[in-house]
């Protein structure tokens, strides 16, 4: 077990602009970290850095109270998992599993009684003799797994280790990778790009944007004081909706988006250009109620809530109205907003207050 | 269109088969019979045994034999480097390497001729095998083939904590298979077809090969064309053995892209 430090790590490849950009990040022992972000942002390479298997050009990286960031791989005690598992196509569960005991000179018996405890744990004592391609994506990622836990490392590191599942399967795996979290007692950075996993898994949330860390914190916090206009769109689904406008009014406690008039408390003497406001948080009535009114443009209905697309004067907004909603495309309505859940951003995107 | 080109490549191997039974005055015949009036297998045995045919098919056996094993090697190590390993002017090294390509074969057996002379290898196994042992065209096939292999099988080996040899051993030349006994086959079949080298390289007749040995024969049975297509029948035998012992791996090979 060990905390993982990444200090102002920098990572650019050949030619272009960062990969990762002066990022720094505490990861307590035993803590279950989510790295979240869009393609491209990288989440792998801040992985890989970790791992050892990518050099960063800058910054440096300590696992534990131990510096490491030129230290080749074997030698960090960390496993991954990696996206598309990458198990030996040629050796079987049993060998696969066993491969990383070998490098390690454990004994063959005790080497074979840790091989076939992890399968039973797994539920793959029946699979041993399989080869990869004789599995099922889930039986490959629980192979996958049970080589990464099987050398009890002190950092387990996971890419995006769900994404090839189907939704029912993800969703078991997720449990289990939990539980197995609080059985291991083990430190646990996962990356996804999805953000339902970010939320339901992470105890906290590191999300990452160009290379960029935008911000580090507890699911709760990520999703109710989002740090910036990038955050507060990414988490959620469907993300804040985000207005601009200009403030009217006696000391510009009014401001005008589009064709909804939403008070503002001027935050820090600074006056926001940018509101946001979640889903669920914006109501739809008669025309005439509420801050202004709009226009149904799309409707989504998912059974335990409906989704309504509204145009108000130009500024698309997104509202979450409870179970089957009677509201039909080219209605106009009036928009009813919970105007203490405001969130407020300056021109560059910062969260105001 | 598929048969057209079969039987095209086929029909001249099937009338060197049927001439080797032939009788010798039948094959001159006009118009020319496709199938011998009496099939004559002792045309085999004669042939055989009119020069030390033997002799020549272990020679040949322990040349191919030594180059195959010898090119899978070296290919393999320098395509592994060239493919993965960092080192400083790794690809103008490998492009000077993949220049060597243009030079014709011809040019080079002079050369290589003064060196196995100075070592005093000329007429033996050493000399014959040495100066085969590297094949650029190998250090290519193989290099390509390793470019495609997943890296992340690579990482996952290294985070196991494998060394740099311990992934080309345990990870990549299992995997490779298929391009490997590609190699083999074509290093293979390239050798025991080779005949301007060996006759260079040798002098005496037991170190002769079987394509220099049949050479030879020509000389002597020149009229006899049953003797020569026995003889030459039977050095093909060894190739289309070798060609289909390595068809499981080149099957395999498919197998194994499809599931990346
Ligand atoms: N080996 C490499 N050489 C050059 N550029 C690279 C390399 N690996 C990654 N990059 C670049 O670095 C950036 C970050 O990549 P990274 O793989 O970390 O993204 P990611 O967040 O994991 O994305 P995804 O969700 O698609 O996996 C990308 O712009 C990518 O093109
Ligand atoms: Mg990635």
């Amino acid at each position: 077990m060990a905390s993982v430090s990444l200090h102002r790590l920098t990572k650019t490849f050949d030619a272009g602009r960062p990969a990762l950009q002066d990022f720094s990040l505490d990861v307590r022992d035993g803590e279950f970290v989510v790295l979240l972000g869009p393609s491209g942002c990288g989440k792998t390479t801040a992985l890989r850095c970790i791992a050892g298997l990518e050099e960063p050009t800058a910054g440096e990286i300590l696992i534990g109270e131990r510096e490491v960031t030129h230290v080749p791989p074997a030698e960090r005690d960390v496993a991954m998992v990696f996206q598309n598992y990458a198990l030996y196509p040629h050796l079987t569960v049993h060998e696969n599993i066993a491969f990383a005991l070998e490098m390690r000179r454990v004994p063959k018996a005790d080497c074979a009684r840790r091989v076939t405890a992890m399968a039973a744990r797994l539920g793959l004592a029946e699979l041993l003799d399989r080869r990869p391609a004789q599995l099922s994506g889930g039986q490959r990622q629980r192979v996958a797994l049970g080589r990464a836990i099987v050398r009890d490392p002190a950092v387990f590191l996971f890419d995006e280790p769900l994404s090839n599942l189907d939704a029912k399967l993800r969703l078991e795996l997720r449990a289990e990778l939990l539980a197995l979290h609080r059985a291991l007692g083990a430190t646990m950075i996962y990356v996804t790009h999805d953000q339902v996993e970010a939320m339901t898994m992470g105890q906290r949330i590191a999300i990452l944007h160009e290379g960029r860390l935008r911000q580090l914190g507890a699911p709760g916090e990520i999703y109710e004081r989002p740090a910036d206009v990038f955050v507060a769109r990414f988490v959620g689904s469907p993300g804040m909706n985000i207005l601009t406008g200009s403030g009217t009014g006696e000391g510009g406690r009014v401001m005008q988006c589009g064709s909804l008039a939403l008070p503002v408390a001027d935050a820090a003497g600074v006056f926001p250009t940018q509101l946001g406001l979640r889903p669920e948080h914006v109501g739809v009535g008669a025309v005439g109620e509420g801050v202004g009114e709009a226009l149904v443009e799309v409707v989504e209905p998912l059974g335990s809530e409906t989704l309504v697309h509204l145009d108000a004067g130009g500024q698309a907004l997104v509202a979450r109205l409870p179970g089957m909603a009677d509201v039909r495309v080219g209605d106009r309505v009036g928009v009813r907003v919970d105007t203490r859940r405001l969130h407020l951003f300056d021109a560059a995107g910062v969260r105001l207050g | 269109m598929v048969t057209v080109l079969a039987v095209t490549m086929i029909a001249p191997f099937l009338y060197m088969v049927s001439t080797s039974f032939m009788d010798e005055f039948e094959v001159l015949r006009y118009p020319p019979a496709l199938l011998p009036g009496r099939p004559l297998p002792g045309n085999y045995g004669a042939a055989l045994t009119a020069l030390p045919f033997g002799r020549f098919f272990l020679n040949s056996a322990i040349f191919a034999g030594f180059v195959v094993a010898g090119q899978v090697l070296t290919s393999a190590m320098a395509a592994y480097a060239f493919a993965r390993l960092r080192f400083p002017g790794r690809d103008r090294v490998f492009l000077a390497v993949l220049s060597v390509l243009m030079v014709p074969v011809i040019v080079l057996l002079i050369p290589r001729f003064l060196i196995i002379n100075a070592l005093g290898w000329v007429d033996s196994y050493a000399g014959l095998i040495s100066t085969e042992v590297v094949s650029v065209w190998g250090i290519f096939l193989l290099r390509q083939f390793f470019l495609t292999l997943p890296r992340d099988l690579e990482d996952a080996a290294r985070l196991d904590g494998a060394g740099e040899w311990t992934i080309f051993r345990r990870v990549v030349l299992p995997l490779s298979k298929p391009a490997l006994a590609t190699l083999a086959v074509f290093a293979f079949v390239d050798q025991w077809k080779s005949f301007l080298w060996p006759l260079i390289a040798t002098r005496s007749v037991e170190m002769q090969v079987v394509e220099v040995g049949i050479a030879s024969f020509h000389g002597i049975y020149y009229t006899n064309w049953p003797y020569q297509m026995a003889a030459a029948v039977t050095a093909m035998v060894p190739l289309v053995v070798v060609f289909f012992v390595a068809q499981r791996y080149f099957i395999q090979g498919i197998q194994l892209t499809g599931l990346k």
